[in-house]
């Protein structure tokens, strides 16, 4: 008995993920008739008709306010649906796409329901782990009246529910995009400047429930080299980086370029919520270090909170 | 009653250990890259070297100097060779005077840790070349060169005479 139950707390352990639970909306706005009826679970439905076209029917106001500090994982749009038999033979479709801005823009990605069936079906759209097309969901972004869904529909339908569910993540999240900065092919001009930039190269993702506090250190002292001459041990210090913009939990950042080093060196600090850096990098090109070849310098970001 | 004192006391552990194992750092791994080709680039800052009209006293001497009269810049990245060439056996003028009555040198270097070895003397010009430097990878190695043009009454008669040579830049 003590041991089972010890077993399913450890299981739950590693996952740290929560959600919302459904949220219905409070709002919408449309071509559906009687789009209100499908705000939450009961037996009115709002109804979608049209034969020969698309309408759609949008609906926000889910009231979805995540923690300071909170990392969204997925999202999940309900449809409690069916298809409405007039007298003869139709077929019906609903599919769903979210905006994050009131309705301005709409993701890329969206999910719909195949041939809805004669009876009322539960059809769950997205994941816990769907971002729908995006690779974040900023937590103001899911916020009234930001957070959107628009639900398209064609044919006879009726749709008793449009429910929402966010999954999140409370834990410390460190980001990166992309994981590898490609400095390119360098060129005579990148000699007589004496370096090579790469700017707004990389972007970090910081999602943290304290204060944080993030660091960059490099795994070698230098560069590893692949070519047909002596290895010039390029130091690592001829990588140097900044910080170009902040956005978010930020409180202060380094916005001048440092040389890397294989000691942890202050990237930025924030306070409890999610941030946004974007770093440029500047390569030290000289004739004695810089030999033709390939160069590789694999770095650690460390974020840390006290 | 016991036993659910005994149960409550092992959840409570568990959630202890559970707020012990609270992230308090994470770390993501990063690789940069980039890719050096070979760049080797040479350049003069005159293309013609004017050694005037001669006079007696250079016929008296058998020859004239141009001294310091041409700048060969190299650039390179990897290790590299410069020589030089006439582009014919003779000048062309009244006479098929020899390429070899051209002489040049390496006067100096602006780089001397950066280049090997260089010719420090005169030598006669040829169609089949030789190297006057070699060096290690650096940018803008400045190569100071003098010139000699041999005369003698014999056979230089009055006239134009012109060579034309070349400087080639490899980088192995």
């Amino acid at each position: 008995m003590v041991s089972a139950l010890l077993g399913l707390v450890l299981l739950a352990l590693p996952l740290w993920a929560q959600d919302t639970g459904w949220r219905n909306p409070s709002q919408d706005f449309g071509e559906f008739a009687f789009g209100w009826r499908a705000y939450s679970d009961d037996n009115q439905s709002a109804i979608v008709l049209n034969l020969w076209e698309v309408i759609f029917h949008d609906y926000w106001g889910y009231g979805i306010n995540l923690p300071p500090g909170t990392r969204v994982t997925g999202i999940e749009v309900r449809l409690d649906a069916w298809h409405w038999r007039l007298g003869w033979e139709l077929e019906s479709y609903l599919w769903t796409e979210l905006s994050w801005d009131g309705g301005a823009t709409w993701t890329s990605t969206g999910y719909g329901t195949g041939r809805l069936p004669l009876s009322q079906t539960t059809f769950i759209l997205g994941g816990p782990s769907d971002l729908w097309g995006r690779t974040e969901w900023r937590l103001e972004e899911l916020s009234d009246p930001n957070f959107r869904v628009r639900v398209f529909g064609i044919g006879s339908a009726r749709l008793d529910w449009v429910a929402v569910r966010v999954y999140y993540s409370t834990g410390l999240a460190l980001e990166i995009e992309p994981r590898t900065v490609n400095l390119g092919t360098l060129s005579f001009a990148d000699y007589d400047q004496g370096f090579s930039e790469r700017l707004e190269a990389q972007i970090i993702g910081v999602t943290s429930p304290a204060t944080w506090t993030l660091y960059v250190a490099a795994l070698q002292a230098s560069w590893s080299y692949a070519g047909d001459l002596p290895n010039p041990q390029k130091p690592c210090s001829h990588l140097l980086w900044r910080v170009e913009y902040a956005d978010g939990a930020v409180t202060d950042s380094a916005q001048t370029f440092t040389p890397l080093s294989t000691l942890d060196r202050l990237v930025a600090r924030g306070s409890i919520g999610q941030a946004k850096l974007t770093l440029s990098f500047r390569l030290l090109v000289d004739y004695e270090t810089t030999v033709p070849g390939t160069y590789t310098l694999d770095f650690r970001y460390t974020l840390v909170t006290p | 009653m016991r036993s659910l004192k005994v149960l409550a006391v092992l959840v409570a552990g568990v959630m202890g250990v559970v707020s012990g194992m609270a992230q308090t750092s994470v770390t993501a791994n990063s690789t940069a890259v980039f890719t050096v080709p070979t760049l080797i680039r040479l350049q003069v800052n005159v293309a013609t070297i004017d050694f005037g009209a001669l006079t007696m006293n250079d016929y008296d001497l058998g020859y004239k100097d141009a001294l310091g009269a041409q700048i060969v810049s190299v650039w390179s990245n990897r290790t590299w060779t410069l020589s030089v060439a006439a582009d014919s056996a003779t000048w062309t003028g009244p006479w098929a005077k020899p390429a070899s009555d051209l002489q040049l040198r390496v006067a100096s270097v602006n780089k001397p840790e950066r280049v090997t070895d260089y010719l420090g003397t005169l030598t006669g010009l040829t169609t089949v070349g030789f190297v006057i430097a070699e060096g290690l990878p650096a940018g803008n190695i400045q190569h100071t060169m003098d010139f000699r043009v041999l005369v003698d009454w014999d056979n230089d008669v009055a006239g134009d005479y012109s060579l034309g040579f070349t400087y080639t830049l490899t980088a192995p």
